[in-house]
């Protein structure tokens, strides 16, 4: 019977630790179960797309952003010394021509016209619209190249492509056209040979966007010629005017042709 | 143990489906803005780039007019026979196309879903329309500009993206044809699948339509190689009309 | 009475919702219930706003001359497979598009019969063309 005790005993002890070891057994079990379960809809909500950010898509930049009169930090440019020969005359004339006709004006001048941008924003691509005539930037986020020039039809905003670095996106624009108003901030003129990068980040918890933008050009700039702008948001429920440009209104084009007289 | 399990299991199911309806992990992630963003998957993905094809066409009941919208329509017919199409002038002068005018014409267009705004970019430079999401209304008459593209506010009614646009410019539009004083335009947008966007379009005209007139069409995903392009026009180069058959002329202002 | 009152909104309801896809001019310099096809040389290529015009040399037989072809605007032929160099001068063109009413050597373009047989459409339409034509739509 001592070894039945003892066999009791034992079995007691190792049923202990059996009965121990598997409640250890059963607890482990039971997290790695939940955890389990967590993990099959939490991490399908980390790696989620969302509409309007993602990993791969930090930050929104969405919103109608206007530049106030300090908005501005503008440096003189380096040119070329063919470039220094195109006078101011002859940049006020062109400017001149295409605001009478209302023909499109592009960049850069459609991000500091006077009237606020809105820039729209899904994980896609971002929209800059602009209110005076201009057509809209479109900024593709969606890792593509930019097209084939030999094919490209070249225009007054070029093809744009970015991507983020960070917290700041990287906007890469060629194929830009002659047409349009061509001035660049600080000087110079934009070409079929400028290439621009800007970059943009939201600066005081989302109050400012501050756009760097970086114009090489060889025909152009000795050296990359770089302004920047701060953006401030407009007033909150901001409506944008109408595009309203009537090229055959004859009191208009007496205005704009007609110097004017005391 | 079981039983335990399944309720922690339970608990931790639980737990994580409230923290994402609430949406925190990536998608509920604060900007710096301050703004929230919406998670993924609650409205339809409309964003990108949409074409009309040939079997898109367009289809609604017959059109029931008013009276003077009859007599002007006749008028119009007379025209177009003797090769007045009325749309002239205001090509001429690379003038406004007013919406809905990009929804028949051939070039894609591109629905950009913002944060707050949807806005469509269509080629030519005025034509990109703005759709405010926030829960704002119409302004009141007093505050209201009347413009070329209106002005829009929408709101999802489940799958169905629902546009209210009024503030229409009246007048011999773009294509010719006379719109009233109070327009008042519905769209409905609703994805029938991955690559096809249906859009019924209700338009209200008391000076044109006796009744509402619907009509509804198909869209097509474009390829992903598709990029925006310019609508170049320049009112200045005449040698570009030089295939006119009509002489110049100023255009039609659309109001009076 | 009645039959005319719907015949009259059928055909009101036609022209209200219709229109032509933005025109500078007027379709109704074309006619549209006739087809040609003109088959020769470019002589120049012009891809350009609001019309892509091909100037194209047909050597000889009835339809001896230089003709003006008519297309639609870039941002239309773009998304049909066209760019800036589709054509040069010296390329051997087929047109299959509608004639001027005024028997000039004008025409608007329907689409080209590429070399593989195939066509390629300058607007999202795809109208069948002339019934002795056997070249096929793009998938």
């Amino acid at each position: 019977m001592k070894d039945d005790m003892d066999t009791v005993k034992n079995n007691n002890t190792s049923e202990k630790i059996c009965y121990k070891a598997s409640r250890l057994s059963a607890i482990a079990r039971c997290f790695l179960v939940t955890f389990a379960g967590l993990f099959v809809f939490v991490i399908p909500t980390l790696l989620q797309s969302s509409s309007q950010s993602s990993p791969s898509n930090p930050v929104n930049i969405s919103g109608f952003w206007e530049v106030r009169y300090d908005g501005r930090n503008i440096p003189n440019a380096s040119l070329t010394p063919a470039a220094a020969k195109i006078t101011a005359a002859e940049q006020a004339k062109n400017t001149m021509h295409v605001i009478r006709w209302c023909i499109l004006s592009g960049m850069p001048m459609m991000m500091d016209s006077g009237a606020p941008i809105d820039i729209e924003q899904d994980s896609k691509h971002i929209g800059i619209l602009a209110e005076p005539v201009s057509g809209p930037r479109t900024i593709y986020l969606d890792g593509r190249k930019h097209p084939d020039m030999n094919l490209f039809d070249n225009t007054t905003i070029g093809d744009s492509i970015g991507h983020w670095e960070s917290d700041t996106l990287v906007v890469d624009t060629v194929g830009f056209s002659d047409k349009g108003i061509t001035a660049i901030p600080g000087g110079g003129i934009r070409t079929p040979h400028s290439h621009l990068v800007e970059r943009y980040r939201l600066e005081d918890n989302g109050a400012h966007l501050l756009v760097t933008f970086t114009w090489t050009d060889p025909t152009i700039f000795a050296k990359p010629h770089t302004y920047a702008l701060r953006y401030s948001r407009a007033a909150p429920g901001y409506r944008p005017r109408d595009y309203d440009c009537d090229a055959s209104d004859k009191e208009r084009a007496a205005f704009l042709e007609n110097a004017p007289h005391e | 143990m079981t039983r335990f399990c399944s309720k922690a299991f339970g608990i931790a199911v639980v737990f994580a489906s409230v923290l994402s309806a609430l949406g925190y992990g990536t998608a509920g992630r604060q900007t710096p803005a301050g703004e929230p963003f919406t998670s993924a998957g609650t409205t339809p993905d409309i964003g990108g780039i949409w074409e009309p094809r040939a079997d898109g066409r367009g289809r609604g009941a017959v059109a029931k007019l008013t009276p003077a919208a009859m007599e002007r329509a006749q008028k119009r017919r007379d025209a177009l026979a003797t090769g007045d199409s009325g749309v002239t002038d205001v090509a001429r002068w690379c003038g406004a196309l007013q919406f809905p005018f990009y929804l028949t014409s051939s070039p894609p267009w591109d629905i950009i879903v913002g944060p707050k705004e949807i806005v469509v970019l269509a080629e030519r430079q005025e034509a990109s329309r703005h759709i405010f999401m926030d829960g704002r209304g119409h302004p009141d008459p007093e505050h209201l500009e009347i413009t070329a593209n209106g002005d829009s506010i929408g709101h999802w009614e489940g799958d169905t993206l629902v546009v209210d646009t009024v503030g229409l410019k009246s007048g011999i539009d773009t294509t010719g044809i006379y719109r009233g004083a109070h327009q008042h335009l519905i769209e409905r947008y609703r994805l029938l699948d991955q690559n096809r966007l249906s859009l019924t379009l209700t338009w209200e005209d008391p000076e044109v339509y006796a009744e509402p007139y619907t009509t509804q069409r198909v869209y097509y995903r474009s390829d992903p190689s598709i990029y925006a392009m310019e609508d170049w026009c320049d009112a200045s180069d005449e040698s570009q009309w030089r295939s006119d058959a009509a002489p110049l002329a100023p255009a039609t202002r659309v109001h009076e | 009475m009645k039959l005319k009152i719907i015949t009259g909104a059928i055909i009101c309801s036609i022209l209200v919702l219709a229109f032509p896809a933005f025109a500078h001019h007027s379709f109704a310099m074309f006619d549209n219930t006739k087809w040609i096809v003109v088959k020769g040389r470019v002589v120049e290529y012009r891809w350009e706003n609001p019309h892509t015009h091909i100037i194209v040399n047909v050597a000889d037989g009835p339809m001896v001359g230089t003709w003006d072809v008519e297309a639609a605007s870039i941002n239309i032929m773009a998304r049909q497979g066209w760019n800036k160099i589709s054509f040069k001068a010296g390329d051997p063109i087929t047109a299959v598009a509608h004639p001027l009413k005024s028997g000039d050597k004008g025409c608007s373009l329907s689409y080209v019969v590429l070399p593989n047989g195939i066509r390629r459409y300058q607007d999202v339409a795809r109208p069948d063309g002339p019934p002795e034509d056997t070249s096929k739509k793009p998938e």
